[in-house]
Parts: structure tokens; C-alpha cells; sequence
């Protein structure tokens, strides 16, 4: 009845959910909240496709493991460099940052 | 039966994930917007579930929860200040981004919805014996993944204590006439 | 003499006065030996004399030519080229031309002394009689134009010749425009009639005229054979309107006073103005043929109208200036364009007899008008100390101190005014009379129209002529006898004019050698039916007579008018002259010389402003505007690309994922055109994805 289109779907409009908000969002840390939520969607793609084409293998779950460590990293690595753009320019507002406006 | 309520949860689910998400894109306060990632982090969670990844469902729980939300949350708090909360959140692009991702999630769900899934008739082992699975393919086959996540994890961690660090000034050694600042 | 017949002799009269013009030029320039060069082109002016004497055409004969040099062959037998065709009519203009410009360089001889500059002004007189020579003896248009133009450019480097003063430059560069302004009309009617005609040769033009003119060839493409036939005619008369200071293109002459005096005697008095008289004359077959009948004519004789109401407006304005001037050469300047004014109008009275009778008009006026200048130039050489030497007002009482002057410039007023027997009246009656016969008027004994005589201009325009001609008659008289009384009769009004005395003999000589043919050539001409038997070579006279009443009324008329001066200038002329009592709208129309100068100015100013307006507007907004758009399209194109570098992340990441999203739409458009081949490729990778 519910089948992979359905998860599928659920990951993509998750994903454009939080590829919207990456786009739109001024504040850098509220960009950060959004590439959570893209990550997120990536990795539910791939334990739907893994349950729906391949539920006996493990590969996709090595994949999804190194995706969650990647996304961590990623939380932290971004919470230093949005402290570094605020010691240099003052603000976290994306929009007043555009050194390479031209 | 079992089908109803099967679609019951995927639709309850579906509502538990979607809606905050949009709510964290969209809410003005930041720390809001934190806060309802919790509903949206537990829905995909609760996906996990649904697809029987039991080991993901903690997994889950426990890191995205439990470790980066909580981070996001302290850093959300300590620059409760460093934006005017009046300002707008969405930036000048807000029709053509949404029209472009809300234009990609339609071609997306056309595609899927046309293509002939093969869908697989077998079906995963249950919890534990996937755990163990995992666990000892992480040791054996897939070592080198497994090490590479490790080198990439510590990369992050020294990457974020440099990128931290406040620069203090220090004295100049003799013979220097400029300002010197050391990490 | 033999020796000078021939092509060698034809060659001579023009080329002899050229080299001593190049001689004078260099003596000029290297500032040697620049009191010998009146020698030189004395002497050349002679040997060309005698060049024409030995080359007469005799009366049966048709010309004597020489097809010349080619300078130049264009296409398909277009040729350019200088060629020599003396037939009679150039022969007696020939002969007028040389006549005048021997006697008046004799007379700068002496007028000229001691100026600087001397060679170079002998030089220049020179080159102008060889111009003028060049452009009598033309076979075809474009030599004929080339010379029209080098007498235009030596009348202006005359008129300017005392270039340091401002009004002389500002007068030759009038001359030179305003002459110029009527050429183009020249210009274009030339270039027209050589077009279909295919040559500049004076033959092949004429044939062709006449076979556009009969419907056998195609005149222009730009216009029909009916237009062609009157339109080039009246566009040939704008140069002849230009040149000959034809009304409204007169404005030049009065100004062309500035420089000096024997310039105007040689130039604008006798020959260089007689030169479009000169041209329409000898292409008469052309302004006639329209009346001649041709298929494609129509009823009237629109060029020869034309050119019999120009003339007669050109005598009419002339007479009225002189009348009120004060200045001696003025009165001579506006008299010369009223003169020529009769000319015209004889012209357009009618082909055979008006050809000869403007002629006759011609030579005579040639011959006393130059006489009237010299002695103009003689009284303003005595009075060469006064401030204003021209000035009639500080004249008077010179018949004591100048006789020879005062006499010879008699016998030129008398001959002016046209009283017998002296030179004028025999060829101003000739032109009146001819004005009264054809316009049809059944008075004084005129005769009725002969066939001969219907190549002519409309009668009413004849009659318009006619009342004209009488009444600048009385004028003539009237402003001759004013000029001589005020300047030569009562006493002498200023210290100056006290202290005058004769001109040295190289002066009045010329005077006296010009006094006799005042004199005596009407006469001579008239009875020997020379001049109308020679050029119609038919050895008869004009078919129309002199008539007696016509001549009594032109006489009566002419002692109207000397006696109205006497009257009024006997004793000279006081604080304000008598003519000042006039009406005065009549007198202010008169000073300000009917206003034409200042039209001009307007027209001038007005059109050369509406025309910088139209430009500017066109440079401003096309030309400017496509080299600022082409800037602006740049600088519009670099906008609109420089939005994709803002500097700020999201732009670049928003790019990064519209790209993904449209390659996602192509693979959905993909998706349904080739599933299957899709599920394939998507069992392989799970396939491949599925081995443990």
C-alpha cells in the first residue's frame, strides 16, 4: 500500500523544505537548522530505498552511518565559522555579507 | 486492519515531520525554530521505524537529538541577541527560491510516481541481528569507511577549536615594531 | 599677319594674355622687376588684339575652330577638353574684351603708381583677360564654366585687392558667393544638358536640345521633355543672373566698388557682367526653342518671359538706386546693373534681332561705362587727399580744373542718357523699339511682327518691358546729368576739390581714345547694319528699322530728364540733397536699396539656422544617440549580469540548486519518454548493489 514513492516522496518534500529555507533564511545558524533537515531527508531516502530494493544487505546502512557522522561534523564545523563571521563583520546577517559583491 | 493502520502512521508521521520543517524555515524566532526541529527530528525517527532500520531509530534519537540539536540549541541561545528579532527572516529571493524548490519537488514526484518500482519480496532481519550485522561489518569489510568517518571526525573537531579560538594580543618580540596576535 | 592665322593665331589670343599673367605672377612673387610687367601684359593684350584681327570669320563663313586639347575622356566618348570656336559673335566680344583691357591697363599705368603690390595687380588683370577670353572662345559647357568661374575668382581677387581693409575683403567674398549661389543653377542646367547629350561640345548639345525638345530623345530621367526643354534654359539664366547682377542677385556689383577704379571699368562695367548677357546670347537656340513650335512646347515662352521680366525688374531697381546716390561709383555701379538690366531685356524680346540688339547695347555700353569710370577714377585720383575721394558732395567745379576729364565723361553722359548722336541712343532705341514691337503695341510708327520676329517672349511681357524701358529712360538722363552737374559743375565745395588738377597723360589719354567710340560707334554700327548683318552673317540689317517716333520719344524723354537735373543740380548741392524730398516711402524704399540685401541677410540666416537646427537635431540624437545606445547596451547587459556576483552565499547556493532542480525537470520530461529503459538500468545497479 505504502510503498517507496510514498517515503520517497516524504524525503524529497523534506529536502525542499530545507533546501527553501537554506536559500531564504538570513541567519546563518537558521541556514545551518536548514542543511540539518536536507541531510536528514538524504539519509531517509536511503533506508527507504534499502528497505524497499535491497532489505537484506548492509551497505546502505554503512552509508547512512558515515551521512550521520558527516552531518554532525558538519553542525559543529558551522557553528565555528558562523563565530568567525561574527568576529570579522559584526553581524550574522547573510545579507550584509558580500565581500564579493560585483 | 494492519493496512489502516499502517497508513494511519505514515500520514501521522508524515504531518509530525512535515509541518514542523516548515515551521523551522519560517518561524522569526531563532530559538523557535530550534525547538521545532525536535517534532521534526522524532517524525523521521519515527520513519525509521516504519522502514524497520530499528538501529537508526536510536541512532537517531541519540546523535541528531541528542547531540547536534542540543548544540545548535546552546549556540541558538548564547546569540539570543545578535539579531533584531523585528527584522524579516526571509531574505529578498523568498517567491523564486520557494517556486524553484516547490517546482523540483513536483518534477521529482512525477517521476517517482511514473517509474516501475521492482520492489524486493524479502525482508530485513530483525533488530539485534542487524546491529550485529552492521557491527561486524564495520570492523571487517568496511573498515576503511569506518576509519575515514574517524579522520573526518577529528579533522571537524580541530577545525572547529581553531576556527573558535579568540586571538589575543600578545607582546611584540624584540625587534619587532607591529602588533602581534597569536591564536 | 600671316603668320598669326591659323590654329596657331586662334591659340594666341587666349594663351598670350595667360603668359603674361604668369610672367606678372612670378615677377610679383620674386619682387623683381615688377615695373616692367605693365609692359608685359600690355604688350600681350596686343598680340592678342592682333591674333583676332587675323582670324576674322568673314561674314559667309561659319566659325574658325580649333577642336584643341582633351584633357580628359570619360567612358564611352564623354570628352573634357579646351577648344577654340571664334564665330562672329564671339569675334565682336573678342574684340570688345581686348579693345577695353588694353586701355584700361594703360590707364593703371598711370592710376596705379606707386602702389604696392603693382606687379601682382597687372598680373591678376592680365589672367582675367585671358579668362575672359577663354570663356568667349569656348566650343564647349564645361570650358565655358571653368572660365566663368576664373573670372569669378579674379574679380574677387580685384574686388579684394586691397585685402588689408576690411570692407574690400568682406566686398570680394560677397561677390565671389553671391556670383557662386547663381552658379549652381548654372551648374545643374549644364550638367543636365550633358547628360543627354552625352558631351560638353556647343554642337552636340545643340542637336541634342533640339531632339529632346522634338520628342525623339529622352531628356532626363528625373523629368518629362516638356519640363526639360524650359527648365534647363531658366536654370542656365540663374548663372547669367549671378553674373551679370541680374535682380535678385544684384547685390554684389554696388559692393564690387571697393576695389579700384579701372578693376570696375574692365570687369564691372564692360566685360566680366557683360558675360552672362555673352552666354545667353550665344545659347539664344535654346531659350527660343520653345517658342519655335517644338511638338513638346507648350504655348508660352517661359524662358525667354523670364528672362525679359528679370531684365526689366534688374533696369527698373538699378535706375531708381542711382538716382539717390552719393557716392560717384555707386551711381556708375547701379547704373551698369540697370544697363544690363535693358541688355536682358532684349534678349527676352525676341531671338534674331534681340541677340544683335543686345549686342549693339553691349559693345556701346562697353565702351562709355568703362570711359565713365576712368573718369570717375581720374576726379578721385585728384581728389586723392580728401577723406572721402568718391563723395559727390565734396566735388564740384572741376570742369575748370579737369577738363579733359570733364569733357571725355561728358560725351559718356551724354552717350549714358541716350541722346543723339552719340553711341547709346543708337542701341537703346534699338532696344526699345524692339520692346514696342513685339508687345504688339500699333504705335510711333511701329510696324507690325514679322515671322522672323515670333521667336520672342509673350506681348504682355514685351509691354511690360517697354514701359519700363521708357521710364528708366527718364531716369537714366536724369541720374547721368545729376552726376556730372554735381561733380564737375558750380563750385568747388571742398579744399580738395580747390586744389585739383588734370591726370597725367597716361591717364586721360585712355579717356580720350575711349571718348571717340562713345561717340562715333552707335552711328557706325547703325547705318552700316554691321553689327546685325554680321552676327546673323545675312549682311542685312535688323528687321526692324529705327523709327522715327520711337526715337523722338526716347530723345524727349532723355531731355526730361537731363533737364529735371539741371534744374535741380545747377548750382550744386547743398546741406541735404533736393532728391530727399521725394515721398518718403518712396525715398526710404530707394536708400535702403528696395530692401533686397537685408532679405537675403534673412533668408540666409534664417535657412542656414533652420538647416544647423535639422543637423545638430540629426548628430545629437542618431548619430550621437547610437554611439551613447551601443554604450548603454553594454553597460545595461554588464547590470544585468553583474546581479549573479551579489557576494552573498545564498545567491550562489540558490544557484547550485536550481541547476539540480532543472536537470530534475529534464529527467522528469526524460522519465516519460524512455521508463523502461530507466527501470532497467535501475534493476542492473540493484543488481549490482544486491551481491553480499
Amino acid at each position: 500500500m505504502i510503498g517507496l514513492p510514498h517515503y520517497l516522496l516524504v524525503g524529497s518534500a523534506l529536502f525542499g523544505i530545507g533546501a527553501f529555507g537554506a536559500l531564504t533564511r538570513r541567519n546563518a545558524i537558521a541556514v545551518l537548522l536548514s542543511v540539518e533537515l536536507m541531510l536528514n531527508a538524504a539519509n531517509l531516502n536511503f533506508l527507504a530505498f534499502w528497505r524497499f530494493l535491497t532489505p537484506t544487505a548492509m551497505e546502505p546502512h554503512v552509508g547512512v552511518l558515515v551521512g550521520l557522522a558527516v552531518a554532525a561534523a558538519e553542525a559543529a564545523i558551522g557553528l565555528a565559522i558562523v563565530l568567525s563571521i561574527y568576529r570579522e563583520f559584526g553581524t550574522v546577517n547573510l545579507d550584509k555579507i558580500a565581500e564579493l559583491k560585483g | 486492519m494492519s493496512a489502516d493502520l499502517g497508513l494511519l502512521a505514515f500520514v501521522s508521521l508524515t504531518v509530525l515531520t512535515l509541518v514542523p520543517a516548515i515551521l523551522v524555515v519560517s518561524t522569526r524566532n531563532l530559538v523557535h525554530a530550534g525547538f521545532w526541529m525536535l517534532p521534526c527530528l522524532i517524525g523521521v525517527a519515527g520513519f525509521y521505524a516504519l522502514l524497520e532500520a530499528h538501529f537508526f531509530v536510536v541512532v537517531q534519537v541519540l546523535v541528531y537529538i541528542g547531540a547536534i540539536l542540543v548544540l545548535i540549541m546552546f549556540a541558538l541561545m548564547l546569540t539570543r541577541d545578535v539579531m533584531d528579532p523585528k527584522e524579516r527572516q526571509t531574505n529578498a529571493a523568498g517567491v523564486w527560491a520557494g517556486g524553484v524548490c516547490g517546482g523540483g519537488l513536483l518534477a521529482t514526484a512525477h517521476i517517482l510516481f511514473h517509474h516501475t518500482w521492482r520492489a524486493s519480496s524479502l525482508r530485513p532481519e530483525p533488530a539485534h541481528e542487524q546491529t550485529v550485522a552492521l557491527g561486524t561489518a564495520l570492523v571487517t569489510r568496511y573498515a576503511l569507511p569506518f576509519e575515514a568517518v574517524s579522520v573526518l571526525l577529528l579533522a571537524a573537531l580541530i577545525g572547529a577549536i581553531v576556527l573558535a579560538k579568540s586571538l589575543r594580543p600578545v607582546a611584540p618580540p624584540p625587534g619587532c615594531d607591529g602588533e602581534v596576535r597569536r591564536a | 599677319m600671316t603668320g598669326l592665322q591659323g590654329s596657331f593665331g586662334l591659340w594666341l589670343i587666349v594663351a598670350a594674355p595667360a603668359v603674361g599673367a604668369v610672367l606678372g605672377g612670378l615677377a610679383a612673387c620674386l619682387r623683381r622687376g615688377e615695373r616692367g610687367v605693365p609692359l608685359a601684359t600690355l604688350g600681350a593684350t596686343a598680340l592678342a588684339g592682333l591674333a583676332a584681327l587675323g582670324n576674322r570669320p568673314s561674314r559667309a563663313a561659319g566659325y574658325l575652330g580649333d577642336t584643341g586639347v582633351t584633357w580628359l575622356t570619360i567612358g564611352d566618348g564623354f570628352r573634357i577638353g579646351m577648344g577654340v570656336h571664334l564665330d562672329h559673335l564671339a569675334w565682336v566680344m573678342v574684340g570688345v574684351v581686348v579693345a577695353v583691357s588694353f586701355l584700361v591697363q594703360l590707364y593703371s599705368v598711370g592710376y596705379m603708381k606707386g602702389e604696392v603690390g603693382y606687379g601682382r595687380y597687372f598680373a591678376y588683370l592680365s589672367l582675367f583677360t585671358a579668362s575672359m577670353l577663354g570663356l568667349v572662345l569656348a566650343d564647349n559647357l564645361f570650358q565655358l564654366y571653368a572660365c566663368w568661374e576664373l573670372v569669378g575668382i579674379c574679380s574677387y581677387l580685384l574686388i579684394g585687392f586691397w585685402w588689408r581693409k576690411p570692407s574690400a575683403a568682406a566686398a570680394s567674398k560677397k561677390a565671389f558667393v553671391v556670383t557662386r549661389f547663381g552658379d549652381v543653377g548654372f551648374l545643374l542646367g549644364i550638367l543636365l544638358l550633358a547628360t543627354a547629350a552625352g558631351s560638353f561640345d556647343l554642337e552636340q548639345v545643340r542637336s541634342a536640345f533640339w531632339a529632346v525638345g522634338s520628342g525623339a530623345a529622352r531628356g532626363s530621367v528625373f523629368m518629362s521633355n516638356e519640363v526639360f526643354v524650359w527648365l534647363v534654359p531658366v536654370l542656365l539664366l540663374c548663372g547669367a543672373v549671378g553674373k551679370s547682377a541680374q535682380f535678385p542677385l544684384h547685390i554684389w556689383l554696388p559692393d564690387a566698388m571697393e576695389g579700384p577704379t579701372p578693376v570696375s571699368a574692365l570687369i564691372h562695367a564692360a566685360t566680366m557682367v557683360a558675360a552672362g548677357v555673352y552666354m545667353v546670347a550665344r545659347l539664344m537656340w535654346m531659350f527660343t526653342a520653345s517658342s519655335v513650335g517644338l511638338p513638346l512646347s507648350g504655348a508660352h515662352a517661359v524662358p525667354l518671359d523670364v528672362v525679359l521680366l528679370i531684365g526689366a525688374a534688374t533696369a527698373l531697381i538699378g535706375a531708381t538706386i542711382a538716382v539717390v546716390q552719393m557716392d560717384i561709383k555707386k551711381v556708375l555701379a547701379y547704373s551698369t546693373i540697370s544697363q544690363l538690366g535693358f541688355m536682358m531685356m532684349a534678349l527676352g524680346a525676341g531671338s534674331g534681332s534681340g541677340q544683335s540688339t543686345a549686342m549693339f547695347h553691349l559693345v556701346t555700353h562697353a565702351f562709355f561705362k568703362a570711359l565713365l569710370f576712368l573718369a570717375a577714377g581720374s576726379v578721385i585720383h585728384a581728389l586723392h587727399h580728401s577723406a572721402d575721394p568718391n563723395d559727390l558732395r565734396r566735388m564740384g567745379g572741376l570742369l575748370r580744373r579737369l577738363p579733359v576729364t570733364a569733357i571725355t565723361c561728358g560725351a559718356g553722359v551724354l552717350a549714358l542718357a541716350g541722346l543723339p548722336p552719340f553711341s547709346g541712343f543708337w542701341s537703346k532705341d534699338a532696344v526699345i523699339g524692339l520692346l514696342l514691337h513685339r508687345s504688339g503695341a500699333q504705335v510711333l510708327g511701329v510696324a507690325a511682327e514679322t515671322p522672323a520676329l515670333r521667336l520672342g517672349a509673350d506681348p504682355w511681357a514685351a509691354g511690360i518691358g517697354a514701359a519700363i524701358a521708357l521710364t528708366v529712360s527718364v531716369l537714366t538722363a536724369f541720374y547721368a546729368f545729376r552726376m556730372w552737374l554735381l561733380a564737375f559743375g558750380g563750385k568747388a565745395r571742398s579744399r580738395e576739390a580747390e586744389g585739383a588738377h588734370e591726370s597725367p597723360i597716361a591717364m586721360t589719354a585712355p579717356l580720350i581714345a575711349l571718348a571717340v567710340p562713345s561717340v562715333l560707334v552707335g552711328w557706325w554700327l547703325h547705318h552700316g547694319h554691321l553689327l546685325h548683318g554680321y552676327l546673323t552673317g545675312s549682311g542685312a540689317g535688323p528687321d526692324l528699322e529705327m523709327h522715327a517716333g520711337v526715337a523722338g520719344l526716347a530723345t524727349a524723354l532723355g531731355l526730361v530728364g537731363a533737364a529735371g537735373a539741371w534744374a535741380l543740380y545747377r548750382g550744386g548741392v547743398g546741406a541735404s540733397d533736393p532728391i530727399e524730398r521725394l515721398p518718403k516711402p518712396a525715398y526710404a524704399l530707394l536708400v535702403n536699396l528696395w530692401f533686397v540685401d537685408r532679405v537675403w541677410t534673412w533668408v540666409g540666416g534664417r535657412a542656414v539656422m533652420v538647416l544647423a537646427a535639422v543637423v545638430a537635431w540629426f548628430d545629437r540624437h542618431v548619430v550621437d544617440g547610437g554611439v551613447r545606445g551601443g554604450a548603454q547596451v553594454v553597460a545595461g547587459i554588464g547590470a544585468v549580469m553583474r546581479r549573479s556576483s551579489s557576494g552573498q552565499t545564498q545567491t550562489y547556493a540558490a544557484a547550485v540548486i536550481g541547476g539540480t532542480v532543472a536537470l530534475i525537470v529534464l529527467l522528469a520530461l526524460y522519465e516519460t519518454a524512455v521508463g523502461p529503459a530507466l527501470g532497467q538500468a535501475t534493476a542492473r545497479l540493484t543488481g549490482l548493489v544486491g551481491m553480499r
